[in-house]
C-alpha cells in the first residue's frame, strides 16, 4: 500500500457482504459486493472508480457516505476513523464534508418542492443559516454557483431540463461546503452534448473550491477525462489501480485493456475482446474472478487467485502475466 | 470561473407552453358539472331547514302518494310528507356521515399506510395482513354483523363504514409511500441528516396527496351508497329520520303506483355520486393540480 | 448495390391536429442492402418516432401527416394493416433498446422463438418449431442451447436477453432490421458482443440495418452512413468517415467535440450551450441556431436547404457549412 502522505480518504481492506435469498424458499447465501478494496484519494483530487453493473461501485460509495455499514475494513476521512461505533461529532461531521450527487436527477429531486427548497433542505436540517433571507440568499449564490439563476429558484423540477436538474442537484451538494463529493454516475442519464457542459463544471468547481472528488461511472471515457487516479473494479475487487496515464496509456490488466476497446470501439482491433457474461457474485469462480471471460486466461488463472501487485510505482495490477 | 461557469449557461426558457385542446376543454368541463352539482346538493344539504320547503317529518294522510307537481316537486310520499323536502334534510345526515366517514377511514389509512410503506418491516406485515382480512370481507355482510351486535346508531353507523373503509386507503398509499421510499430524494435526505418525521412531512406525504385527494373522492361515492344500503337494509338511519337510503328502502313498496318516492330519492343519491366521482376522475387527470397554489 | 428503404420526406405530428408541432419533420434517407445507416442525435430529436413511423407502429395519439416509405420498391404507406403486420417480424425485424418489451416473461423461451417461425414461416410440427428455437439460440451463441431452450427469460441474463431478441427478429431473414438502441440498456463489454452478432447476421445475409444510437462512438465502428438528427430533422448525412473526419454541420462537429475520448488528452470538453428544443418548440429557421456560434439572421429567419456535395453523397442543411464554399 503506497499511502501517500497527504491522503484526505483512505480506505483499506474494505468489504461489504449482503445476505440474500436467491430465491423465495432458498437458504440465503453471502453475497460479496465489495470484497477487499483499498484506495486513497488524495485533497484536491479525483479518484475514479470504473466498472460494469454489479461491480460493487455504489457500494463503495454508500459505505463512504454512511448509507451503509462496511462488513470490513477501514474508512479514514481527513484522519477521523469510520468504522462501527462512530461518535456523533465524527457522524454529523461527514454528513457535512461528504456529498453525493446521484445518476437520477429526477429522482434525485423530490418533485412536489421548488428548487429553493431543495437546494435548502440540507442547510435547514443542519440548520446552518440564522434566518430566512439568508438561506434565500445562499440559496441564489449556489444555484449561480452551477450557472443557473435567481429564476430557476421558483421552479419545479418538472420545469427543468435534465442538464438543469443535475446543475440543481450539484447546487444542493455544495450547500455545507463540503469538503468531497461522490459523484455516482452524475452524467450517465444526459445527452451527450449536455454531458460534457456538466463535466466541464464539475471540473471548474473542483478548481475554484478545492473539492476532492470520488468519481464512479461505467464509462471509462468520463472518467480518464475527469480522474487523476482510476481504479477498475470487477466482482468487487480492483484488478488495475493507478494514476491516469499508465492505467489508459499502458493498461496491463485483459479487463482494463477490454473496457478501453469496448469504449472506443473505432480503435479495437477485435469485436470479441471479452466473451460471455458477467459471472453472478453469489458464485464467484474460483481463481482469477476475470477467467471465464479473458482470453489470455492460462491453467494458473483458473485455480489461483491473483493478487494486486505492483508493477510501477502508483500501478498495481491483479493479473498473473502483467508485468 | 464562475462567471466563466455562467457565460456557458443554457438559455432560461419558460416552462414548457400548452396549447388548450378540446380534451382539456372537455375535462374542464366535466370538473365544473361535478363542482356544481355537489355544490347544490351540499349547500341544499346545509341550508336545508331554510330551503326545504316542507317540515320532513310533517305526515298529511290525505294528500299521499301525489304525483310530482308545482306545488310537491318530488311529489308526497305514503304518509303525505314532501319527498323533495325528504331528499334535502335526508342528503344532509347520508352526507355528514360519508364526510365523517371519509375524513376518519381516510387520515386512519393514510397514517397506517405510509407507516406501513415507509418503515416496513414486520409492522408493514402485519399492517397489510389486517387489511387484507377486512378487505376479504364484504362491508355489507360486515356492517350487518357489527350493527347487529352494537345496535344502530349515527355514530355506530361511522365507526362500522370507517372500519369497512380504512382498508383500500392503507393499500394504496402504501404502495405509494413503498415506492416513494426508495427514490433518491429520500435517501439524500437522510443523508443530509432529516429526522424520519421530517421525511414523511416534506417528501412523503406531498407527493401521495394527489392520490389521496382522488381515493377520498372516489370514496365518497361508495360510502354514500354503502350507507344507503345499510339504511335500506334497515340498519343505519331509524325511522322516521329521512335518509337516501331509508327513503328508498320506504318507497319500494309503492313502486308502481308511486315510483317517485323512491326512484326520485334515488336519482339524487346517483348523481351526487355521478359527481364525487367525476370530480375524482377529473383530479386524477389533472396531475398538474400541485401547481394550484 | 440495391436499395433497401427510402424514406422520402417523412412528416409525423404529435396530435391528430393540423396545426400541432412536428416531431419528425421532413425527414428523408435510404439504405441499402448488407449497409447500415447510423441514426444518432439527442433525446427527443425524433429518432425513435421515425423508426416506429416506418413500421406503422405509431401511438394512436401521433399521425402520420407526410411523405413516404419504398420497401423493396413498395410503399409501405399504402399496404394494408394485415400486409403490414405480415410484413413486420418477417421482412422487416426490429429491435428495441429493452429487450423484454419483444419477450414475454411469461413463456419459455423455446415457445417464443418457436411461434416467430409458426406465425412467419408457416413451420409446424412442435419438434420442428423445437429444432428451430435451437437452432436460432445456437446462431446468436448462448451456450448449451438444447438445454437452455426450455428456460424461462428471468433465468437469462439482460445480454442474453437482447441476444435472444436478435435471434428472434433475424430468425426469418429479413432483408432490414431497424435497431433502437439495442445496447443502451447493457454494459459496455456486452455491448461489443451484441454489435458483432448483429454484424455477423448481417453479412452472412447481406441484410439493410438501421442502428439507432446516441453513441457517437458505435457510429463510427459499426456504421456505414450517418444521419445526424436535431429537432427532428436530419441536418447532416453521409459516409461515415467523411463525416468523422470532416464534419460539415456545425451540430455534428460539437457532438463529435462533447465526446470525451480515453486517448485525447483534453484539459476541457468542447461544449455546445444550451440544451436541445422540446419537440415544435422552434422558429421558422434552423433549429439548431440558438446553440450555434455561427448564426446569422439568415439562420433564424429561414430553414436551410439541404446542400449536397462530395458526389451527392454527402448532404448538410445549413447556411454556412464547414469546409465548403458558401
Ligand atoms: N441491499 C442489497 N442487498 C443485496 N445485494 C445488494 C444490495 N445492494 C447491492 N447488492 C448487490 O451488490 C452488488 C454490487 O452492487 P452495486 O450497486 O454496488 O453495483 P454498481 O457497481 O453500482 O452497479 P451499477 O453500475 O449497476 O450501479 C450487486 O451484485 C448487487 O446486486
Ligand atoms: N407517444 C407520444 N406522445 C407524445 N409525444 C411523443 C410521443 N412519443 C414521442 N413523443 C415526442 O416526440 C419527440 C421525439 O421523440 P422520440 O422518441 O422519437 O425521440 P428519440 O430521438 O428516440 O429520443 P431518445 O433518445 O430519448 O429515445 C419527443 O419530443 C417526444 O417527447
Ligand atoms: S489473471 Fe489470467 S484470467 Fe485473470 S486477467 Fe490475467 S490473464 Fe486473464
Ligand atoms: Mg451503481
Ligand atoms: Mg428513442
Amino acid at each position: 500500500m503506497t499511502a501517500a502522505s497527504n491522503a484526505f480518504i483512505e480506505i483499506s481492506g474494505l468489504t461489504k457482504t449482503y445476505q440474500v435469498r436467491p430465491r423465495f424458499f432458498a437458504r440465503s447465501r453471502p453475497l460479496a459486493a465489495v470484497a477487499g478494496v483499498s484506495f486513497t484519494v488524495e485533497e484536491g483530487g479525483t479518484f475514479g472508480l470504473v466498472g460494469e453493473s454489479g461491480s460493487g461501485k455504489s457500494t463503495i460509495a454508500k459505505m463512504l457516505m454512511g448509507a451503509e455499514l462496511q462488513s470490513g475494513g477501514d474508512i479514514r476521512i481527513a484522519d477521523r476513523r469510520f468504522g462501527s461505533r462512530l461518535s456523533a461529532a465524527d457522524d454529523a461531521w461527514r454528513r457535512r464534508a461528504l456529498q453525493p450527487v446521484l445518476q437520477d436527477p429526477t429522482s434525485a429531486l423530490n418533485p412536489r418542492l421548488r428548487v429553493a427548497s431543495i437546494v435548502a433542505e440540507p442547510m435547514r436540517v443542519q440548520r446552518s443559516q440564522p434566518d430566512d433571507a439568508a438561506y434565500e440568499r445562499r440559496v441564489i449564490e449556489l444555484l449561480e454557483k452551477v450557472g443557473l439563476t435567481a429564476s430557476h429558484a421558483r421552479r419545479r423540477p418538472s420545469e427543468l431540463s435534465g442538464g438543469q436538474r443535475q446543475r440543481v442537484a450539484i447546487a444542493r451538494a455544495l450547500a455545507l461546503e463540503p469538503r468531497v463529493l461522490v459523484l455516482d454516475e452524475p452524467v450517465s442519464a444526459l445527452d451527450v452534448s449536455i454531458q460534457a457542459q456538466v463535466l466541464n463544471l464539475l471540473k471548474d468547481l473542483q478548481a475554484e473550491l478545492k473539492l476532492t472528488y470520488l468519481l464512479i461511472s461505467h464509462d471509462l471515457a468520463v472518467v480518464a477525462y475527469m480522474s487523476s487516479r482510476i481504479g477498475v473494479l470487477y466482482l468487487g475487487q480492483f484488478m488495475e489501480i493507478g494514476d491516469k496515464a499508465d492505467v489508459i496509456a499502458r493498461p496491463a490488466h485483459p479487463y482494463t485493456q477490454a473496457l478501453i476497446a469496448a469504449s472506443e470501439p473505432e480503435h479495437a482491433a477485435s469485436l470479441d475482446r471479452v466473451m460471455g457474461e458477467i459471472p453472478s457474485p453469489l458464485a464467484p469462480p474460483p481463481g482469477c474472478p476475470f477467467h471465464p471471460r479473458c482470453q489470455q486466461a492460462v491453467a494458473r488463472c483458473r485455480v489461483d487467485k491473483p493478487l494486486l501487485r505492483p508493477i510501477g510505482p502508483n500501478h498495481q495490477v491483479a493479473c498473473h502475466l502483467a508485468g | 470561473m464562475v462567471a466563466d461557469a455562467l457565460s456557458r449557461t443554457e438559455p432560461v426558457t419558460s416552462a414548457p407552453r400548452r396549447l388548450p385542446s378540446l380534451r382539456g376543454l372537455l375535462r374542464r368541463a366535466r370538473l365544473a358539472l361535478a363542482v356544481s352539482i355537489l355544490t347544490i346538493v351540499v349547500g341544499g344539504a346545509l341550508l336545508a331547514p331554510w330551503v326545504a320547503p316542507f317540515d320532513p317529518n310533517a305526515m298529511d294522510l290525505g294528500a299521499s302518494l301525489q304525483p310530482p307537481s308545482v306545488e310537491h316537486w318530488f311529489g308526497t310520499d305514503q304518509l303525505g310528507r314532501d319527498v323533495f323536502s325528504r331528499a334535502i334534510v335526508g342528503g344532509r345526515l347520508s352526507l355528514l356521515i360519508a364526510l365523517a366517514v371519509v375524513t376518519l377511514a381516510g387520515s386512519s389509512g393514510t397514517l397506517l399506510g405510509i407507516v406501513a410503506g415507509y418503515r416496513g418491516g414486520w409492522i408493514d406485515g402485519l399492517i397489510m395482513r389486517v387489511a387484507d382480512i377486512q378487505y376479504a370481507l364484504p362491508p355489507v355482510i360486515l356492517a350487518m354483523v357489527m350493527v347487529g351486535a352494537i345496535g344502530p346508531s349515527t355514530t355506530n353507523i361511522v365507526a362500522v363504514i370507517t372500519l369497512a373503509n380504512w382498508a383500500r386507503f392503507a393499500r394504496v398509499i402504501r404502495a405509494e409511500a413503498l415506492s416513494l421510499r426508495h427514490r433518491d430524494f429520500v435517501l439524500l435526505a437522510r443523508l443530509a441528516g432529516a429526522s424520519h418525521l421530517r421525511v414523511v412531512l416534506v417528501h412523503i406525504l406531498p407527493n401521495v396527496r394527489n392520490t389521496l385527494l382522488v381515493l377520498l373522492t372516489l370514496d365518497l361515492g361508495l360510502i354514500i351508497i354503502l350507507e344507503a344500503t345499510l339504511s335500506f337494509l334497515g340498519l343505519g338511519i331509524q325511522p322516521p329520520d329521512p335518509s337516501w337510503g331509508t327513503m328508498i328502502a320506504d318507497g319500494r313498496g309503492y313502486l308502481e303506483r308511486a315510483w317517485w318516492t323512491s326512484i326520485l330519492p334515488g336519482c339524487v343519491l346517483m348523481l351526487t355520486v355521478l359527481a364525487a366521482n367525476l370530480l375524482g376522475d377529473s383530479l386524477r387527470g389533472d396531475g398538474g393540480a400541485e401547481d394550484a397554489r | 448495390m440495391t436499395e433497401i428503404l427510402r424514406v422520402e420526406n417523412l412528416t409525423t405530428r404529435l396530435s391528430a391536429r393540423d396545426g400541432s408541432a412536428a416531431a419528425v419533420d421532413g425527414v428523408s434517407f435510404s439504405v441499402h442492402a448488407g449497409r447500415t445507416l447510423g441514426l444518432v442525435g439527442e433525446s427527443g430529436s425524433g429518432k425513435s418516432l421515425t423508426c416506429l413511423s416506418i413500421l406503422r407502429l405509431l401511438p394512436p395519439s401521433l399521425s402520420q401527416a407526410g411523405g413516404s416509405v419504398w420497401f423493396k420498391g413498395e410503399n409501405l404507406f399504402d399496404k394494408s394493416p394485415r400486409a403490414m403486420t405480415a410484413i413486420r417480424g418477417g421482412q422487416i425485424g426490429m429491435i428495441l433498446q429493452d429487450p423484454m418489451t419483444s419477450i414475454n416473461p411469461l413463456f419459455t423461451i423455446g415457445n417464443q422463438v418457436g411461434e416467430v417461425f409458426r406465425h412467419h414461416r408457416g413451420v409446424s410440427g412442435r419438434r420442428n418449431l423445437w429444432a428451430k428455437a435451437v437452432e436460432t439460440l445456437r446462431r446468436v451463441h448462448i451456450p448449451a442451447a438444447e438445454e437452455r431452450v426450455g428456460s424461462y427469460p428471468h433465468q437469462f441474463s439482460g445480454g442474453m436477453r437482447q441476444r435472444i431478441a436478435i435471434g428472434m427478429n433475424v430468425g426469418c431473414e429479413p432483408d432490414l432490421l431497424i435497431a433502437d438502441e439495442p445496447t443502451t440498456a447493457l454494459d459496455v463489454t456486452i455491448r461489443l458482443q451484441i454489435l458483432s452478432l448483429l454484424r455477423e447476421i448481417q453479412t452472412a445475409r447481406a441484410m439493410a440495418m438501421i442502428l439507432v444510437t446516441h453513441d457517437l462512438h458505435l457510429v463510427s465502428r459499426f456504421c456505414d452512413e450517418v444521419a445526424v438528427m436535431y429537432g427532428g430533422r436530419i441536418v447532416e448525412r453521409g459516409p461515415v468517415a467523411r463525416i468523422f473526419q470532416n464534419p460539415a454541420h456545425p451540430y455534428t462537429k460539437g457532438l463529435i467535440g462533447a465526446v470525451p475520448k480515453i486517448a485525447r488528452h483534453a484539459e476541457r470538453l468542447a461544449v455546445i450551450p444550451g440544451q436541445p428544443p422540446l419537440a415544435g418548440e422552434h422558429g421558422a429557421g434552423c433549429r439548431f441556431a440558438p446553440r450555434c456560434a455561427k448564426a446569422q439572421p439568415r439562420c433564424f429567419a429561414q430553414y436551410p436547404d439541404d446542400r449536397r456535395f462530395e458526389d451527392d453523397r454527402r448532404a448538410v442543411a445549413c447556411w454556412d457549412p464547414e469546409g465548403l464554399p458558401s
